[in-house]
């Protein structure tokens, strides 16, 4: 065994046994790791966490390959498939990483480590990181919690605070939204709403719900009955501006301030900067949730599972997390580091406001759900169906015998009583 | 050269065609088609015969059924106004008199060359509630502005709009060629004869446009089948599913869900009222008269 294969053998070893994280090496360690890898992805800013890896390990070299939109699921499972030019990591976007992650074709990330490593996480992280049977399997570094963006003088203007807690504590159920909606809608003589549609609704209560289908059998908790009442409810109030999410209307009212709230995650791009930096303002909602995430996965016949182990080892670390956020704006999926950047953390654009207070608050209140390949799907599927039925005007029976009719024909395998 | 070497050179000269043919279309028909009839593990790639099942899911999902009559809907709401919009530009565009007729057919082909993604935004936006391009204009007159996505039959007629926008320059073009094939005498003749502009159209145009016109049909029938770009992307959500189409289905079916076999077995399907409208659509376009104009009787006079 070469220097460089004993180092990397060591660190995670070092791991293994201490718990420590690869990245707590010193820079002299680190520097005498050497080998190479491939990692596929879909997004640019892989390269950032290329570059800062290269920082600590200059003598590992990366073959970073991205593939921009659809093709990139084609590409990586063709190459799973024919186990021809797999890349040693990987990554897997949210919408289809559950329909790869059983696969004996992935690592299992015990081998790094990996509760260890990622013991300060947010519960939800951890839950999503897993595959059915409670194995680790994906690497995630970082949270993208679903919050309530608003403009701070239009809150104040029409709830009286532009303070997030105060919103928060304001807006406790739907009932309560639904009321002060209509309140402020009658006030302004209906030119401002509250709510921007009733499929942003969906966004906050779905993953408190027990999921739709679990071991392929379909439940409906009276959660999500009571979840099409809300939208109902709030579809026939006068706080409803029903303005179709990432529209150009809907954008444009929340830039203006016409609508007081929507329901975006972290990385919300619809913001009008020019016109509102340090307007803007983000709410904890009563009920919690993520969109999107990102897995990075080892391929299990790699034969350089070892420095692929020391790079996914090095992006649970404190050190890149916090590097992740301090440079790329990126909400970490440790709780510890979050909760640590937070002290007298103030964004300028956010109007001075605590941004990570706000993301960890947030990030602590989702449930810790392991998805599987039907969550998402089911949940997006309910939705559609259910914001139709809505506007069509039909019962909740009607509603959920048509949702069962396309769920049926999605995945007949469902069992549905 | 004696016939069989010619023959063997011949044998050369196809052998690139049959091997890509053999690697590119043939293998991949057949592929499918055993693919089909069985279950695809999505990593593993492994196969699971399963008989007929796809085919009897595919029989029995009315979803499937409602793509077919979506497609059918947005594909004749594109089709007529898009073959009779190229083919009366078509004619303008022929006259010899009409100044800048080169300029307006490139113009007229522009939209073909703009990728489907970009058309599928661009209508997007245009049609947009409430403060699209489109109804801005409404606003402007003083009407109510119209949620196009949000009502079934509008949804489509956008997206059939799109289609119709994007391909009828292509079309002219076909139907240019096909108007400028017909012999000048046949034309002067028939005006020696007194014939009139809608006569010259209609008894010596179209019928000498035929074979163009059976092409265009067939190809049209064949590509608006499988329309996919634009009932995906014009409109993300519309109520009911009518703006799915069966491709997109198809798509659903493998790349969403990763249900390859059924995909498959959905592609099969596919394929067979293609070829019901295709096969239609030569039997209603068959001549029957033969090239004096009396109709054909099935056997030769002796």
């Amino acid at each position: 065994m070469n220097k460089s294969k004993k180092l990397v053998a060591m660190l995670l070893g070092a791991a293994m046994t201490a718990g420590t994280c690869v990245a707590g090496v010193s820079a002299e360690e680190a520097a005498d790791v050497t080998g190479e890898f491939t990692y596929w992805t879909y997004t640019d800013s892989a390269n950032n966490l290329v570059n800062e890896f290269n920082k600590l390990y200059p003598n590992v070299k990366i073959d970073l390959q991205v593939f921009g939109g659809d093709e990139y699921k084609t590409k990586i499972l063709t190459a799973l498939q024919s186990g021809t030019d797999v890349p040693d990591v990987f990554d897997l976007e949210e919408n289809y990483m559950y329909e790869f992650l059983d696969s004996d074709l992935i690592a299992d990330l015990s081998y790094i480590n990996v509760e260890e490593l990622t013991a300060d996480y947010y519960d939800f992280q951890l839950a999503q990181m897993k595959d059915s049977n409670g194995n680790y399997k994906a690497m995630i570094f970082q949270s993208s919690p679903v919050v309530l963006w608003y403009l701070r003088d239009a809150c104040e203007e029409w709830l009286g605070t532009s303070d997030p807690a105060e919103i928060s504590a304001m807006l406790s159920d739907w009932d309560t939204i639904i009321a002060k909606g209509e309140e402020i809608n009658e006030k302004s003589g209906g030119t401002v709403k509250l709510w921007p549609n009733i499929t942003e609704m969906v966004k906050i209560d779905a993953f408190s719900f027990e999921p739709l289908v679990r071991d392929s059998k379909l439940t409906i908790s009276d959660d999500w009955m009571g979840m099409i009442d809300n939208m109902r409810k709030m579809y026939e109030s006068s706080a409803n501006a029903e303005l179709g999410s990432w529209s150009s209307e809907w954008a444009a009212a929340w830039n203006e301030g016409t609508i007081l709230f929507r329901v975006m995650p972290c990385w919300d791009f619809f913001t009008d900067w020019e016109a509102n930096t340090g307007n803007v303002g983000v709410a904890t909602p009563f009920k919690a949730s993520y969109e999107g995430a990102t897995g990075t996965c080892v391929y299990n016949n790699s034969e350089k599972k070892d420095v692929a182990g020391v790079f996914l080892s090095y992006l649970a670390s404190d050190e890149f997390q916090t590097v992740n956020m301090e440079s790329y704006n990126q909400v970490p999926a440790s709780k510890a580091v979050c909760d640590q950047l937070s002290e007298g953390f103030t964004a300028e654009n956010f109007g001075g406001q605590n941004l990570l207070a706000t993301y960890s608050e947030t990030c602590d209140k989702i449930a810790g759900i392991t998805p599987d390949k039907y969550t998402r799907s089911t949940q997006n599927l309910f939705q559609k169906v259910a914001t139709n039925g809505i506007k069509d005007g039909k019962d909740n029976d009607t509603i959920i015998e048509e949702f069962k009719a396309q769920l049926r024909d999605q995945y007949p395998e469902v069992v549905m009583d | 050269m004696n016939y069989k070497k010619r023959s063997r050179y011949a044998y050369m000269y196809l052998l690139p065609f049959f091997i890509v043919f053999l690697i590119f279309s043939l293998f991949p028909i057949l592929y499918s088609l055993i693919l089909s009839f069985c279950d695809m593990d999505v990593l593993s790639g492994k196969f699971t015969y399963v008989g007929m099942r796809n085919y009897k899911r595919l029989i029995e999902s009315g979803f499937f059924f409602k793509t077919i009559g979506n497609t059918i809907l947005i594909w004749l709401m594109s089709i007529i106004p898009q073959l009779t919009i190229a083919f009366v530009l078509s004619l303008i565009l022929s006259n010899r008199w009409f100044r800048g007729r080169m300029i307006l057919r490139n113009i007229y082909y522009f939209p073909n060359l703009v990728t489907p993604v970009t058309i599928g935004l661009l209508f997007g936006a245009m049609f947009s509630y409430p403060g699209g391009a489109i109804n801005n204009i409404i606003s402007a007159l003083g009407l109510e502005a119209v949620d196009f996505q949000n009502n079934q039959m509008l949804a489509r007629v956008v997206i059939a709009i799109a289609i119709c926008w994007k391909n009828f320059g292509f079309n002219i073009i076909y139907f240019t060629a096909g108007i400028n094939s017909i012999p000048e005498e046949v034309l002067e003749a028939a005006e020696v004869d007194g014939a009139s502009s809608w006569q010259k159209i209609t008894k010596i145009t179209i019928p000498l446009m035929k074979p163009i016109l059976i092409y265009v049909m067939v190809t049209s029938i064949i590509g608006g089948l499988q329309m996919f770009d634009e009932s995906k992307l014009v409109f993300t959500n519309v109520p009911g599913d009518a703006t799915t189409t069966m491709v997109k289905y198809l798509y659903d079916s493998a790349f969403v869900r990763f249900q390859f076999g059924y995909a498959a077995a959905v592609a099969y399907g596919i394929f067979v009222i293609i070829a019901i409208f295709s096969v239609f659509s030569l039997i209603v376009t068959k001549d029957k008269s033969d090239e004096y104009g009396a109709k054909k009787t099935g056997r030769r006079k002796g």
